[in-house]
């Protein structure tokens, strides 16, 4: 991971979040919630801007998908 | 432009991943993570993008695409999307249900507008408008 954008520090702020909807900002997480929704609110509330994404649970979540 | 590849935990993990973040309709407090995915024909987000972006759907056309080995409804509605500081209108396929955590940028409606450079060996990408 050394050799990572981050040193694998985002990897490291993102593994307690697996599964979850985070709002992201840099390496921290600012809000997470299990509705995109609910963060979504949250960052408005809060006049806040981020990633907001659902964290990778399994392989398959991280993939690429060949769509056609 | 030019931007780091995103990091994933350690499991499910990998290496970082060539994703953008990407500003749909005028939710420009919500940035939505995106693969760049040069596999990809059409560019998808999940549905609830739609909602938060205020994208009315209504009417629009749609079609089933083959997203991971299944089949997922997309409803097609003509989008802004921006990264950075440029903006394009392209057609933008959201669907339900979505099975990933990011969208996906694919060639008609991204690689149409950019050059594209994976710089995988130090894990960046590079992005420039197509000229004209």
């Amino acid at each position: 991971m050394a050799d990572w954008p981050h040193g694998g520090a985002e990897a490291a702020a993102l593994e307690p979040y697996k599964g979850r909807y985070v709002a992201q900002d840099g390496l921290e997480v600012l809000y997470d919630s299990d509705s995109p929704y609910d963060v979504v609110r949250w960052l408005r509330k809060n006049g806040l801007r981020a990633r907001v994404w659902k964290v990778p649970a399994t392989a398959e979540d991280a993939g690429s998908f060949l769509t056609w | 432009m030019t931007y780091p590849f995103v990091e994933l935990q350690r499991d499910p993990s990998g290496p970082p991943r060539p994703v953008l973040d990407v500003v749909v309709g005028e939710a420009s407090e919500v940035l939505v993570p995106c693969l760049v995915d040069s596999g990809a024909m059409n560019t998808l987000l999940p549905d609830w993008v739609a909602d938060l972006a205020g994208i009315d759907r209504t009417g629009a056309p749609t079609t089933t695409l083959g997203v991971g080995g299944s089949g997922v409804l997309a409803h097609l509605v003509p989008t802004v999307l921006t990264v950075g500081e440029h903006s394009w209108e392209a057609e933008v396929g959201f669907c339900d249900p979505w099975p990933g955590s990011w969208g996906l940028l694919g060639q008609h409606s991204f690689f149409r507008y950019f050059v594209v450079t994976f710089r995988t060996a130090d894990f960046k990408l590079e992005i420039a408008p197509v000229p004209g």
